[in-house]
């Protein structure tokens, strides 16, 4: 063997990776020629060093910030969600045409756990409506309704616990969550909300301006997500749109929890934000 | 590996996030590696963020007819260079085509500046980063993320043969800077 053929199989001698004759051919080679031994050892020592940078420290550990981005993530409704959302968007606005017609008092902030009186416009859209509803925990007004495959079945008003976002585990939806979702059968008890900002720290229903404001615990929402929640207004002066969020809660009455997501307002198809779990009789969230 | 990881990549697309979790931590340092010897030292974690990220959301398009490891890679590896097209719009380095377009040596501005670094890994460490990239990342590929040939090849797109060239081509530019700086004073 010549050192030239030495050289070309450099690698694969220092790697181990020859087959044995090939071997002993270059191994006899390596005891008579000094350069290709030399030339060997540098490579391995070379090589030695670099596995070695691959075990030593200097690796920082595992971001925060991956766990919460992995939490905030845009995942696709189905068809059935979708258009449920799009009805969802349309009853809220009539809604509040109608709010702002006949203005009554605001219904007392209770956690609701029963149906509403029937609209209408859902009864067109095969879906029933209550008027009003509130939520104890967070002093929220909500609409809230069911879809027409249980029209009897209990509205499951739960707070909005939008997590945290810095566990990934607890604020992304589980497999079983998901499949739930995307399963018609999960949007039995489903629950539409519409937050809106009327100044800081002031949520009301984008429905219905000024009668159901309440103050929002802070911490809910301090996500960089949702940071356009925060505005002073409910119109943002700069662009002129309306600062409301609609989130949809579908209360899993087998499972017994309920599940919380943001869904882009533009795109209601969309979820863009927290998943939140809430075991149901039960007040503090699982997350 | 094999069948273990196999299974915690089915139990992440169905939506498990512990499962991914554990992915996440399997595969963190060797990204993060990775990562850096495409952007340097700075705005590695957020690349690798990113690409976690990234693939957390399309994990559904992965057919499993590669490892995980090869598929992740391409999405570090693609996630890098984004970033790295990013930084060159405001960075003064060179360009990558200076040195990029051939086998050579590295420049004696480069020899001279990793020679200024007293501990050795961190010379090998400084070597490997003045490495061209189509050398650069076969190597990294190979000895930092411990990813058989035919997987380096799958990752970067070109032939087995040409991983191993590359290899046996990085190898030789380290060892020839190497001894420069062993012989200096």
């Amino acid at each position: 063997m010549t050192c030239q053929q030495v050289r070309q199989n450099l690698l694969a001698w220092v790697e181990g990776e020859m087959d044995e004759s090939q071997w002993l051919k270059l191994a006899q080679h390596m005891e008579t020629c000094e350069r290709c031994r030399a030339k060997a050892q540098q490579w391995q020592r070379l090589i030695a060093t670099l596995r070695a940078i691959a075990q030593s420290d200097g690796i920082p550990p595992i971001s925060p910030r991956l766990w919460h981005q992995l939490s905030v993530r845009r995942r696709k409704l189905p068809a059935i969600v979708s258009l449920f959302m799009t009805a969802c968007v349309a009853f809220l606005l009539g809604w509040s045409v109608r709010g702002i017609a006949t203005p009554s008092d605001p219904p007392k902030t209770t956690t609701v756990m029963g149906q509403g009186a029937r609209d209408e416009g859902w009864e067109r859209a095969g879906m029933q409506a209550c008027k009003g509803a509130g939520v104890q925990a967070l002093g929220l007004s909500l609409c809230a309704e069911t879809l027409p495959s249980q029209p009897s079945s209990p509205l499951r008003v739960r707070s909005v616990s939008v997590s945290s976002g810095n566990d990934f585990n607890r604020s992304s939806p589980s497999s079983l969550s998901r499949l739930r979702l995307e399963s018609p059968l999960a949007l039995n008890g489903a629950t539409v909300l519409a937050l809106s900002t009327w100044r800081k720290r002031s949520f009301h229903l984008s429905s219905l301006p000024l009668r159901f404001n309440a103050n929002f615990p802070t911490e809910e929402f301090d996500l960089d997500n949702l940071r356009t929640v925060w505005q002073e207004g409910s119109v943002n002066p700069a662009t002129g749109e309306s600062g409301y969020r609609i989130f949809v809660q579908v209360t899993d009455l087998k499972e017994q929890v309920v599940r919380t997501v943001l869904v882009d307002r533009r795109e209601p198809s969309h979820v863009v934000a927290e998943w939140s779990e809430q075991r149901l009789g039960s007040e503090s969230a699982t997350h | 590996m094999g069948m273990d990881e196999m299974e915690l990549v089915r139990r992440a697309k169905a939506g498990d996030t512990v499962a991914f979790e554990t992915l996440v931590h399997r595969y963190w340092a060797k990204a993060y590696r990775l990562a850096e010897s495409i952007v340097g030292s700075t705005d590695v974690e957020d690349v690798v963020v990113e690409a976690f990220v990234q693939a957390w959301k399309s994990l559904q398009n992965f057919r499993q007819q590669s490892s995980f490891g090869t598929w992740f890679f391409r999405i570090v590896i693609n996630q890098a260079k984004q970033w790295q097209r990013k930084a060159a719009s405001w960075t003064t380095e060179p360009l990558e085509e200076d040195f990029c377009s051939s086998d050579e040596a590295l420049s004696f501005r480069d020899i001279e500046e990793i020679a200024c670094e007293r501990d050795w890994q961190q010379k090998v460490k400084m070597a490997v980063q003045k490495l061209p990239e189509h050398l650069r990342l076969p190597l990294v590929l190979r000895f930092w993320d411990e990813l058989p040939y035919p997987e380096i090849a799958q990752v970067l797109g070109i032939k087995e043969s040409t991983a191993r060239m590359r290899v046996a081509s990085a190898l030789r530019q380290l060892a020839i800077v190497l001894a420069k700086l062993e012989a200096l004073p």
